[in-house]
């Protein structure tokens, strides 16, 4: 008796074992960054400027980290079916690429060019422009 | 004279202003790629591959970072990232290349092949490519797909794995560009 509820509970386990990796490791979908902490706050200017001097220090201290920028917005596209902010910066070709969040666009929705913003999203690197993914709106400042 | 002389001047600024807007930018072109096999099919996507043609000299250049592609399941993201491409080594894809016979004056439709490197995971490999290039009033949208062997990469499947990821990947792109501004 005792070594059949053992079995079983064994069974159990190994389930269990097996629901978890599957949907807590294989199928664990894109990460959300809306609890996130910010390992860093930056201006969008001073991040450019910052991949502009040294790019392979600004990948070491910034890309794969959740980071917020602070930036006046230049546009706003919606290529891709994707909302993305530009943020602009002094050095005029460059930009902060936002993707945002597809469930947060909402708030995407309401922003016009010239509006200082803050967001949060995780830093991929460097091209033309910083690219930052699965962003989100931290905090309008626009009226302060 | 004077008007010879004015007319000139007039063709030299047609000609310096010709020569600044013959770079279109695309910042957030769109490039996917799919791995089909009979055990899983995995896709990402990139939003925002930046790409510069220079109209005059029928000159392509794009470049991408392999940290923005998206997929669907973080694990494979973390896989891709970290076993299969390397990005922290080598963190993007980068093409150059030239369109020879590139019509720019024809408006709509026309295919060409796009020739040139792509230099990807540390390898530079020779490559045509067959793009679709539609100009609708100076605005231009190159599409096109093509196919890339993991092998001709050197990417490494672990001998395990191997089922799960296909020998010959299919990439899709679409760039739409815009005039190169300078503000």
């Amino acid at each position: 008796m005792s070594g059949k509820v053992k079995i079983v509970i064994g069974l159990l386990l190994i389930a269990f074992g097996v629901c978890y990796l599957y949907f807590g490791v294989y199928n664990k979908p894109p990460r959300d960054i809306t609890n996130v902490k910010p390992e860093v706050e930056i201006s969008s200017d001073k991040l450019l400027t910052l991949f502009h001097a040294d790019e392979s220090l600004a990948n070491a201290t910034y890309v794969q980290k959740t980071i917020e920028v602070q930036g006046v917005v230049k546009e706003i596209t919606t290529l891709n079916n994707r909302y993305s902010v530009l943020l602009q910066s002094k050095n005029d070709s460059s930009h902060v690429i936002c993707d945002m969040a597809p469930s947060k666009v909402m708030d995407i929705k309401k922003l016009k060019p010239g509006q200082t913003v803050r967001l949060k999203g995780i830093c991929k690197g460097f091209l033309m422009d910083v690219i930052m993914l699965n962003c989100i709106l931290v905090n309008d400042k626009t009226n302060e | 004279m004077s008007k010879i002389t004015t007319l000139f001047f007039v063709f030299i600024c047609f000609l310096g202003y010709a020569q600044e807007e013959t770079r279109i930018i695309a910042r957030q072109g769109q490039v996917s790629f799919f791995s089909y096999t009979s055990v899983e099919n995995i896709e990402a996507t990139n939003n925002q591959v930046y790409s510069v043609i220079d109209l005059s000299e029928k000159e392509i250049a794009v470049s991408m970072l392999m940290r923005a592609f998206v997929f669907k399941k973080a694990l494979m993201e973390e896989h891709f990232n970290e076993s299969y491409v390397e990005s922290d080594i080598y963190p993007k894809l980068q093409f150059e290349g030239k369109i020879p016979d590139f019509d720019t004056s024809l408006e709509g439709s026309q295919t060409k092949v796009v020739k040139g490197d792509m230099t990807f995971h540390g390898i530079t490999k020779d490559v045509a490519i067959k793009t679709q290039i539609e100009n609708t009033a100076g605005n231009y949208v190159l599409t096109g797909n093509f196919e890339v062997g993991i092998v001709d990469y050197d990417i490494k499947v672990p001998g395990l794995l191997a089922p799960n990821i296909a020998k010959i990947i299919k990439i899709e792109f679409r760039f739409e560009y815009e005039p190169y501004e300078e503000k």
